[in-house]
């Protein structure tokens, strides 16, 4: 079921009232439902999954309450190594068994051996990549004992499958999230009203932004060869936008609609273009993603500790892991990879932990210095989607060696109903409003919000795409 | 446990969800079908029975740019209307020609536009733009239902059936509002088109190939459909004419033998009908070997328009002048 379809405006609704007019008084009853909606939700999509869902809960929960149980680091060692080879296998096998089999295959001929490739027809589970790495965080944190396991089924089970997060994150901690199953919810209006909000908010990303930017890019990448620099320059940057309107969109209703349910999950996104450097850029994008990273990758290796050596390796490591993570294309990691080598200056000149605060904090509009610095932070940041979006490494080089070699600078018609400038004005009144509420979590604050809603909404019914739906981007990692 | 904030913060959400776009949706709908010689007003004449044409051309867009109904009107004393539908196939032209006849009398005569791009049937809606203003019509609601085309939902739900048409959802704003709009010109369902030729390499890069492979079966159903449809309708008219314009000489050799037996078997069959004649206007005045009459290989120019329909009329003439 997907947050822009009509089947989850009547489910939300539904599951809304129920919740707290029916299952309310006991809290059992409120995470049982919890975890049956999740289940429906999951479901609507291929019930045959959920099996999977279900499976990783049970080793996950069992490994939990084992571990508590045992005094001995061996037995705590052996259990964690349970749950990381079963989340991991799981990923591994639905994820990336085809591509290691083609790259084995491709990399033996490039060697003269011809193999057969048994490449198998797989399913993505859609979310996988996200409840694994959410299950995998419990498991960790019980082993490095900042954690109590979950004594209650269903409350592990349904923070395992909480619908709203379940298929595109944010990556909750269960350190987060679990202990909010253990209260009961009661009803708080700040909280709903905020949540509302945040959805008109993210279907405005989503709909508005993300979708609109899509048909071009679609047009622009799938005709790359044949047009001039302006338009693939277009291209890119309206892939910028789409991948940040279609996740941070689809973050922002997730979390909405977890607050129309008592439930606070953590931010995923914080203004990530008006980063001073690649540093504050990742410290905005993905935040759950990336603190995940941080904090079961980074920190184990060494972090910025260690020699200099050590801190270029993990970065490199957490880059390309991050980039693999995204999908099993080489696309991915070169764009990981990329990540790395913008990050690995700051790392050397100690930058990294500069600009903590917002851009333009206290005023209203950036100095000189720091247009210049969000504006190269961006190009970079851009560079890099086009790896993102080709479908193979030598298409974005072709891509990006066409933006210099095919030197035209005229729009080019690109049949699309929309016109090009008519889109370029949507991105730049949707970065206009972004700037001017950069300090808060959504725009609709202020005297004025109530106007806002409204021209928020009027954007989404007069500029919304509905023909062409596009699903979530992040559904396929 | 409900306090009344967030019931009244629901309610403004989705009241003001509706407003916009119900209000809005009317604006622009009113607005685009009164913007003067466009393709929604003729449309909404179509629905509302105000045409009631003597003589009906049906085609596609070859249709739409090469007859002219007041030359034609003119010539044959009876007042007549294009009702081709642009980049529709006979299938389309079928539809509309039905929607057409649910409010306005039956022409007396009907001109059949055809040529070998007619028999392909169209899958979706083209220009769906123009029907938006008349979602609301039962008989346009049904078409969107037969063929592929946006979610019902989006249609029906006021304004956002537009959103993907911003500059049209603009100008039925301003025309709505008193400022007038042009969308392209239409008179009686005419569109001259005064350019000068351009190639479209192409479609006829995507022609020969077709023609090399020799694939034709997707034209036969259209084909035999075509005929059934126009004999059926020869029972309500006094006359249909079969009509085969011509093409730049580039395109026409390219299907020229399987055109040539297409057109031998629509004559014969029409010989054997009473009231249906066949006028091949292929070879109409040489009008195929001079790029001044065309825009691309396959459409007339508003220069190759007038002459065909003057022609087309002078052919008609000959045989109706005993009836009328």
């Amino acid at each position: 079921m997907f947050f822009n379809s009509i089947e989850y405006l009547i489910f939300l609704p539904v599951c809304f009232i129920l919740y707290w007019f029916v299952v309310q008084r006991h809290l059992k009853l409120q995470n049982a439902f919890v975890l049956v909606i999740s289940y429906i939700f999951y479901g609507w999509w291929d019930w045959r999954f959920l099996s999977l869902i279900a499976f990783s809960t049970v080793v996950d929960y069992t490994v939990g309450i084992y571990m508590e149980k045992t005094s001995s680091s061996s037995k705590r060692r052996w259990l964690l190594a349970i749950s990381l080879i079963v989340n991991l296998g799981l990923l591994g096998f639905f994820k990336y068994y085809n591509f290691f089999v083609d790259s084995w295959v491709t990399a033996f001929s490039e060697l003269g051996i011809e193999m057969h490739s048994s490449t198998l027809k797989i399913i993505l589970p859609v979310g996988i990549s996200f409840y694994t790495f959410q299950t995998l965080s419990y498991t960790i944190d019980i082993y490095r004992e900042q954690l109590k396991p979950s004594r209650n089924f269903i409350n592990f089970a349904a923070y395992v499958a909480f619908f709203p997060q379940l298929v595109a994150g944010p990556i909750e901690r269960a350190k987060n999230l679990l202990p909010q199953f253990s209260r009961k919810r009661i009803f708080n209006e700040e909280q709903a009203i905020s949540g509302l909000n945040l959805i008109v908010w993210g279907l405005f990303q989503k709909i508005v932004i993300a979708d609109s930017c899509a048909i071009y890019v679609n047009a622009i990448f799938d005709d790359y060869e044949n047009l001039n620099t302006t338009t693939l320059l277009l291209g890119a940057f309206y892939f910028a936008f789409q991948i940040y309107g279609d996740f941070a969109g689809y973050s922002n209703i997730a979390i909405g609609t977890a607050r129309l349910f008592g439930f606070n999950l953590m931010r995923n996104f914080n203004y990530p273009y008006f980063s001073r450097n690649i540093a504050e850029f990742w410290r905005r994008w993905h935040i759950s993603l990336s603190t995940w990273f941080r904090d079961y990758v980074y920190i184990p290796l060494g972090g910025s500790r260690g020699s200099r050596f050590q801190q270029l390796r993990n970065v490199a490591i957490i880059f390309l892991v991050s980039g693999f993570w995204h999908g099993a294309n080489w696309t991915f990691v070169v764009w990981g990879g990329l990540h790395a080598l913008f990050f690995i200056p700051v790392l050397m000149t100690n930058t990294n932990r500069n600009y903590l605060d917002q851009a333009a904090q206290n005023r209203l509009f950036p100095s000189i210095k720091e247009v210049f610095q969000i504006g190269i932070t961006f190009v970079i940041v851009l560079i890099a989607w086009i790896f993102f979006r080709a479908e193979t490494v030598s298409e974005a080089f072709t891509y990006i060696s066409r933006l210099f070699t095919n030197a035209h600078f005229s729009i080019e018609y690109l049949s699309i109903d929309r016109y090009s400038v008519e889109m370029l004005l949507i991105v730049g009144i949707f970065i206009i409003i972004e700037w001017f509420h950069r300090k808060y979590e959504h725009p609709f604050v202020g005297r004025l919000k109530w106007l806002k809603i409204a021209f928020i909404i009027l954007m989404l019914l007069t500029l919304g795409v509905y023909s062409d739906h596009q699903d979530f981007i992040y559904f396929q990692f | 446990m409900f306090v009344k904030r967030f019931f009244l913060h629901i309610v403004s959400i989705v009241g003001c969800v509706l407003i916009l776009t119900f209000s809005l949706g009317y604006i622009v709908n009113q607005g685009l079908i009164h913007i003067q010689d466009s393709r929604f007003q003729e449309w909404n004449a179509i629905l509302d029975g105000d045409i009631n044409a003597e003589v009906v051309v049906l085609g596609s867009s070859r249709g739409v740019v090469s007859y002219d109904p007041t030359i034609i009107s003119n010539s044959l004393g009876l007042t007549t209307h294009n009702l081709s539908y642009n980049a529709g196939s006979y299938n389309l032209q079928i539809d509309k020609y039905n929607i057409y006849r649910n409010k306005n009398r039956s022409p007396k005569i009907i001109i059949q536009n055809i040529d070998l791009s007619h028999f392909s049937p169209s899958t979706h809606i083209p220009n769906t733009i123009d029907l938006l203003p008349h979602t609301n019509m039962a008989s346009v609601e049904d078409l969107f239902n037969k063929y592929k085309s946006d979610s019902k939902v989006a249609r029906n739900f006021g304004v956002v059936k537009y959103s993907n048409y911003s500059r049209y959802l603009l100008k039925g704003i301003y025309q709505f509002f008193g400022i007038s709009q042009k969308v392209g010109f239409h008179d009686k369902g005419h569109a001259s088109v005064d350019k000068k030729y351009k190639e479209d390499t192409s479609n006829l890069y995507k022609l020969k190939e077709l023609a090399s492979t020799n694939t034709y079966e997707n034209i036969e159903k259209g084909f035999v459909e075509t005929l059934q449809f126009t004999k059926e309708q020869s029972k309500n008219c006094d006359f249909v004419f079969v009509s085969w314009l011509p093409e730049y000489k580039d395109r026409f050799e390219i299907n020229s033998a399987y055109t040539k037996k297409l057109k031998e078997r629509i004559k014969a069959w029409s010989d054997t009908n009473e009231r249906i004649y066949f006028i091949d206007l292929t070879h109409y005045d040489s009008i195929m070997y001079h790029k001044k009459y065309f825009y691309d290989s396959f459409h007339l120019n508003k220069r190759g328009a007038e002459v065909i329909s003057k022609g087309l009329s002078g052919e008609i003439n000959k045989i109706i002048k005993d009836v009328f």
